[in-house]
C-alpha cells in the first residue's frame, strides 16, 4: 500500500533542511560568540538573555520573511496544489521547531561557559518566557512577511537593521510576560496568555497572512 | 457543452502593467484537448503574460480563464494538480539537489514518496541529469536548470503542459528528445500549451497555432489549416512557411527599422 505523505509534513520537513543546509546560517557562529561573552559578562539578568538575543537576532528572516527564504521560492510555491493556508502553517511550524533546537544548543554551550550555575527554575522561567513570545513572534512575523517582503536575505546592511528591529520586536513581545510573571498566579497567567496567542495566530494570523497574500499576490510575484 | 473539447479556455483577457502598458488587449483563446498549441508572438506580444495568468502568478484585469471546465479563482489551488509549468524562468529552490526537488515536486503534486522518488530516478536518467543528480540546481547551466523544470512539470503526469520557451538554452540533441516526449504525451491525451520563437520548430512539432500581437489573437488555427486561414486575411495569400505568413501578419503592424551605415 502506498501513502502519500501530508504536504504540510513535506513542507515541514523541507523547511528544516533548507535551514540545516544554508550557509547563510554561519552567521550563528559570531551570535553564539556575542552570547557566550555576555553570558560571562558579570550584568544583572536572567542568564537566558543573551540565548534570546542570538537566537531572534540570527532567526529574523526565518519569522519577518517567509515568503523568500530563496529567491524565486515565492513563484516555486505559487505552482503546486496547496493552499497558502497549509504553506504559511508549515513555514510556522517549521520555524517554532528551529527555534526550540536552537534555543536548546545555544543555551548549552553559554550555560557550559557562565561563571554560574543555571538553576532548574530559571531553566522553568526561559521555557515559559519562550512559550509567551513565540506566537506573537509569528503572528508579527507573518504581517511584516506580507507587508514588507525582501527577495533576497543575506549577509548585508539591510538585515543587520532588520535584526535590531527583530530584537526590539522580541522586547516589546516580551512585556506581557514580565507584567504576568509579577503576579502572584504568574505562571498560570502565562501559560493561559501563551494559550491566547496559540489561538490568536492559529485562527486569526494564519487566515489573515492568507488574505494579505492573495490580495498582494500580483505584486509579490515577479513582474516579467 | 461547449467547453467540453476545450482544455484550457482564454475570454477577453485585459491585462495592464503599472508601467501603462498592456500587455493583453481582449485575447481570446482556446486550447483543444490532446493538443500541441503553439504560440506565437515578437518580444512583448502578450505571450509570457498569458502564461503567467494560466500559472496563476498574476491575474487580469478584466476576462476569464476556464481550466478544464471551471473557471479559474484565485483561492483555488486544486486544478494545479493537473498542470506542469515550464516558464521563461525556470522555479526551482536553487539550494536543492535536482533530485530533491524532483521528489518534492513529485509528493507535492500528490505522488506517494515512493512513486516520486522511482519517478525522479527515472527522469534524471533521461534527462541526462542523473551525474549531477546530487547537485544544487542553482550550480546548473541553464539548459540544465531548463531540464530540471520540465522533468518537474512532467513527474505527475498533468493533463495539461505549459511551456514557456522551454527549447531555449536547449542544445539540439535535448531539444529533440524534449520534443519527443511532448509529442509521446500529447498522443496519450495530454495537452501541450507551448510558446517559441522558433517557428521551424512551432510549424513541425504543434498541432495548432496562435499569432499574438500587441496583446490580441491575430490568427488561431490547425497548424494544416493556416494556408486556408490565411486567405482573405493578407494580402500575399502565398507564402512557404508558418516563417513568412508571421512576419508577413506582423510587419504590416510593427514599424520597420532601418540602420543608416547599412
Amino acid at each position: 500500500m502506498t501513502q502519500r505523505p501530508a504536504k504540510e509534513w513535506v513542507l515541514f520537513n523541507m523547511e528544516l533542511r533548507h535551514f540545516f543546509s544554508d550557509r547563510q546560517n554561519l552567521k550563528f557562529i559570531p551570535l553564539v560568540c556575542l552570547a557566550i561573552v555576555l553570558a560571562v559578562w558579570p550584568y544583572i539578568g536572567s542568564p537566558f538573555v543573551p540565548v534570546v538575543l542570538a537566537v531572534f537576532s540570527g532567526l529574523e528572516s526565518q519569522y519577518n520573511n517567509l515568503l523568500f527564504r530563496s529567491p524565486a521560492e515565492y513563484e516555486t510555491l505559487s505552482l503546486f496544489p496547496v493552499s497558502w493556508r497549509h504553506i504559511i502553517l508549515a513555514k510556522n511550524l517549521s520555524t517554532l521547531t528551529i527555534t526550540v533546537i536552537l534555543f536548546a544548543i545555544v543555551s548549552t554551550i553559554t550555560e557550559y561557559f557562565a561563571p554560574e550555575a543555571v538553576s532548574f527554575g530559571d531553566h522553568a522561567r526561559a521555557l515559559l518566557y519562550l512559550s509567551t513570545i513565540l506566537f506573537p513572534l509569528l503572528s508579527a512575523g507573518n504581517f511584516r512577511s506580507v507587508q514588507h517582503p525582501r527577495r533576497r536575505t543575506g549577509w548585508g546592511l539591510e538585515e543587520l537593521s532588520e535584526s535590531v528591529v527583530m530584537v526590539a520586536i522580541v522586547g516589546i513581545l516580551s512585556i506581557p510576560y514580565f507584567v504576568l510573571i509579577a503576579f502572584p498566579v504568574g505562571r498560570l497567567a502565562c501559560v493561559a496568555y501563551s494559550g491566547l496567542t496559540c489561538l490568536f495566530w492559529f485562527r486569526r494570523s494564519i487566515p489573515r497572512t492568507e488574505g494579505a497574500i492573495l490580495t498582494k499576490h500580483s505584486a509579490l510575484c515577479l513582474t516579467p | 457543452m461547449p467547453h467540453a473539447v476545450n482544455i484550457l479556455e482564454l475570454e477577453g483577457l485585459v491585462k495592464t502593467y503599472e508601467t501603462g502598458h498592456r500587455a493583453l488587449d481582449n485575447l481570446t483563446l482556446r486550447i483543444p484537448q490532446a493538443s500541441i498549441f503553439g504560440f506565437i508572438g515578437l518580444n512583448g506580444a502578450g505571450k509570457t503574460t498569458t502564461i503567467r495568468i494560466v500559472a496563476g502568478l498574476c491575474g487580469p484585469d478584466r476576462g476569464t480563464v476556464r481550466l478544464f471546465g471551471r473557471e479559474m479563482t484565485a483561492t483555488d489551488s486544486s486544478y494545479k494538480a493537473e498542470i506542469g509549468f515550464v516558464l521563461d524562468e525556470p522555479l526551482y529552490f536553487d539550494w536543492m539537489s535536482a533530485g530533491d526537488y524532483l521528489r518534492f515536486v513529485g509528493t507535492m503534486e500528490g505522488l506517494s514518496a515512493g512513486e516520486s522518488g522511482k519517478r525522479a530516478a527515472e527522469l534524471l536518467e533521461f534527462f541526462d541529469l542523473a551525474p549531477k543528480g546530487d547537485d544544487p540546481i542553482g550550480t546548473f547551466s541553464t539548459g540544465m536548470k531548463k531540464k530540471v523544470s520540465l522533468a518537474a512539470a512532467i513527474i505527475h503526469s498533468p493533463r495539461l503542459i505549459v511551456l514557456d520557451e522551454p527549447l531555449e538554452g536547449i542544445d539540439a540533441l535535448a531539444a529533440r528528445t524534449i520534443k519527443d516526449t511532448l509529442t509521446l504525451m500529447a498522443g496519450r491525451g495530454t495537452t501541450i500549451f507551448i510558446t517559441s520563437h522558433v517557428l521551424d520548430t512551432v510549424e513541425k512539432f504543434c498541432t495548432h497555432v496562435a499569432i499574438v500581437h500587441q496583446g490580441r489573437i491575430l490568427l488561431q488555427c490547425r497548424t494544416n489549416e493556416i494556408r486556408r486561414k490565411a486567405k482573405g486575411q493578407l494580402e500575399n495569400e502565398t507564402y512557404a512557411s508558418l516563417e513568412e505568413l508571421f512576419v508577413e501578419m506582423v510587419s504590416g503592424k510593427a514599424t520597420k527599422k532601418h540602420l543608416s551605415y547599412l
